[in-house]
């Protein structure tokens, strides 16, 4: 009974790490990369935004996508 | 409402549809007022009009503001990578936005280089679909 214990234990601590794992590609994949925004202003000049103002832009980019089919 | 292809009326929708026609690479096509209503969109059937407008305008207002953190009065155009492919604004007089997505593998500079082309007779035709001023075509030829 013990050793099933044991084994259970083990068994759901390694679905955790998994799923931990799993989460954390995910989200780490669509993350903003460096040149996915380019914004270019009235007057000309060229800006990439801050990185969490391009995960902004590509979050709702995404939906846009995502809606548009 | 309409089932799919164009919607809203007039000039404006004549003009996307050219866009579209011309940049095969282009899915859907919208211009959205300052207030972010949706003027005029090329989307297929059964896509929420109201979600895709909402959508659209937040970036557009995203886009204002961090041109105007920079130094500018406004944002000229703006491309947005993702995943699933990329979404393309550029901006018209008055605080009205051309909005386009494309495939992620699209051409993107060629699209907005027909959007750029577009712009010009977009802002001469109001919402509703009346030319504001000279004859409306389309975008015409892509001049290479």
């Amino acid at each position: 009974m013990k050793r099933i214990l044991g084994r259970l234990l083990v068994l759901g601590a390694a679905a955790g790490a998994v799923y931990a794992l799993r989460n954390y590609l995910e989200s780490s994949s669509a993350r903003a990369s460096r040149g996915d925004v380019q914004l270019t202003l009235d007057n000309g000049a060229s800006v990439e935004p801050s990185s969490a103002e391009a995960q902004e832009f590509v979050d709702i980019a995404r939906k846009v996508l995502e809606i548009a089919g | 409402m309409a089932e799919g292809g164009t919607t809203s009326t007039g000039g404006l929708e004549g003009l996307l549809e050219n866009l579209r026609a011309l940049s095969g690479e282009v899915t859907t096509a919208a211009v959205l007022s300052a207030g972010g209503d949706l003027e005029a969109a090329t989307l297929p059937p059964g896509v929420d009009r109201e979600r895709y407008a909402a959508m659209l305008a937040a970036l557009a207002g995203i886009a204002r503001r961090t041109a105007r953190e920079n130094g500018g009065s406004g944002f000229a155009e703006a491309r947005i990578r993702a995943e699933e492919g990329h979404v393309l604004l550029v901006g018209l007089e008055g605080d009205r936005t051309l909005a386009a997505t494309t495939e992620p593998d699209a051409r993107v500079g060629l699209v907005l280089y027909d959007m750029r082309n577009a712009r010009k007779e977009l802002e001469q035709t109001s919402g509703n679909g009346a030319p504001a001023g000279s004859e409306t075509g389309g975008p015409g030829e892509r001049k290479q």
